[in-house]
């Protein structure tokens, strides 16, 4: 338990204090929802350094996202990867508790994804975001206060067989329970005149899994830059790195790189 | 004597009245000014000024983003829509804060 002891006072350390930030994170989602009627294209290109060979682990995750109304928003998204197309998954969130005042928020998000892969399954950590098949369930908490930002989130995911007969090995547990804790900060500007300045965000965030039956578990430590151009293209870049694992994971670290851009109000009546 | 005190009152607050409802018709609106709440960055404040430019009658939005605040400018003759305005804020995530009708004396025609 040293490691995840070690991983939880450097976390506190980094971010105690007088901290900015945002709460657009790269690994988790926040309890807040993108504008209704809009729709956002986001790519996620994942190079993941894998443990079993010399060579980068690739996977591609194109989205479409789209802001229902203001509680509800669902994602559409693609998996592919070096070897082949994996498979497809449907995500959707809402937003059930909200709790706004100027330059501060408190709100709550249930969310759920559902997946089908049909890649191999060469790991015993459970990911329907990308490798197994399945379904995943959580709960989300975010706080905002000036521009200071905290975020939490606890999930149930449960893998099930992938297509194309790759099953999950019989002695393999395929429950798991994922949590996270999310921080960031405003970097620039400074002080905001226009919707053109750059904003430019650092953030830091713990992802953790363990697998009900079995005791396994992991703790990953995810730092992340963010650049936000023109008020409406974000690029994101992270490095996930294992501290602490007990179970088989085939590419635990490696680089994130997405860009995401939103396209506000183009699902909306005509303004008379 | 009792009467005809009664209708110089009357006479009296009936003007008093009007000059009331005439000082009201002399002011017209000049804007709205807004202020959101739950929200500190730009890509935010960005997501509020596209949705009130969609409200109808609508003409322009001034964005204040350090303070969340907008200041809402309708085309002429355009009925203000507090309503509208308040879903606006809403669907692009975020609250009302405060909302206050600018108004201004109508310039007098020459």
């Amino acid at each position: 338990m040293k490691p995840i002891l070690r991983s939880i006072c450097i976390f506190s350390f980094l971010f105690t204090g007088t901290v900015y930030s945002q709460e657009l994170f790269v690994y988790t989602e926040p309890a807040s929802n993108m504008p209704a009627k809009s729709v956002g294209i986001r790519v996620s290109n994942w190079l993941m350094n894998d443990k079993t060979e010399p060579s980068v682990n690739y996977q591609f995750i194109p989205e479409i996202m789209w802001g229902v109304n203001r509680n509800l928003m669902l994602h559409a998204e693609g998996f592919f990867n070096n070897r082949n197309v994996q498979g497809a998954g449907v995500y959707a969130k809402y937003r059930f508790f909200t709790q706004d005042a100027k330059n501060r928020h408190f709100r709550m998000a249930a969310y759920g994804r559902a997946a089908v892969n049909n890649g191999v399954i060469d790991q015993e950590a459970v990911e329907t975001n990308g490798n197994n098949s399945g379904y995943e369930l959580g709960l989300i908490t975010t706080g905002l206060l000036h521009k200071d930002a905290l975020s939490a989130s606890v999930s149930y995911e449960r893998a099930l067989d992938n297509g194309k007969n790759n099953k999950i090995p019989a002695a393999q547990e395929v429950h798991a329970v994922n949590y996270s804790v999310s921080v960031g900060r405003l970097i620039l500007p400074k002080k905001y005149t226009s919707y053109g300045q750059t904003n430019f965000n650092i953030m830091l965030e713990m992802l953790g899994q363990n697998l009900t039956g079995s005791g396994k578990m992991f703790i990953d430590i995810a730092p992340a830059v963010q650049f936000i151009f023109n008020s409406q293209l974000r690029v994101d870049i992270g490095y996930r790195k294992q501290l602490y694992g007990n179970m088989i994971r085939t590419a635990p670290n490696g680089f994130m790189i997405r860009a995401e851009y939103l396209l506000f109000n183009v699902i909306s009546s005509k303004k008379k | 004597m009792k009467a005809l005190l009664i209708i110089v009152l009357s006479l009296f607050s009936f003007s008093l009245m009007a000059q009331k409802d005439t000082s009201k018709a002399n002011q017209s609106i000049e804007s709205v000014s807004l202020t959101a709440g739950g929200l500190t960055c730009s890509m935010c404040s960005k997501a509020i000024y596209k949705s009130l430019m969609k409200v109808p009658g609508v003409s322009k939005v001034d964005p204040d983003i350090e303070n969340s605040g907008f200041t809402i400018y309708y085309k002429k003759d355009q009925p203000v829509n507090k309503k509208a305005l308040e879903e606006a804020v809403e669907d692009a995530g975020f609250s009302v804060e405060s909302i206050k009708i600018n108004t201004a004396p109508k310039r007098k025609e020459i």
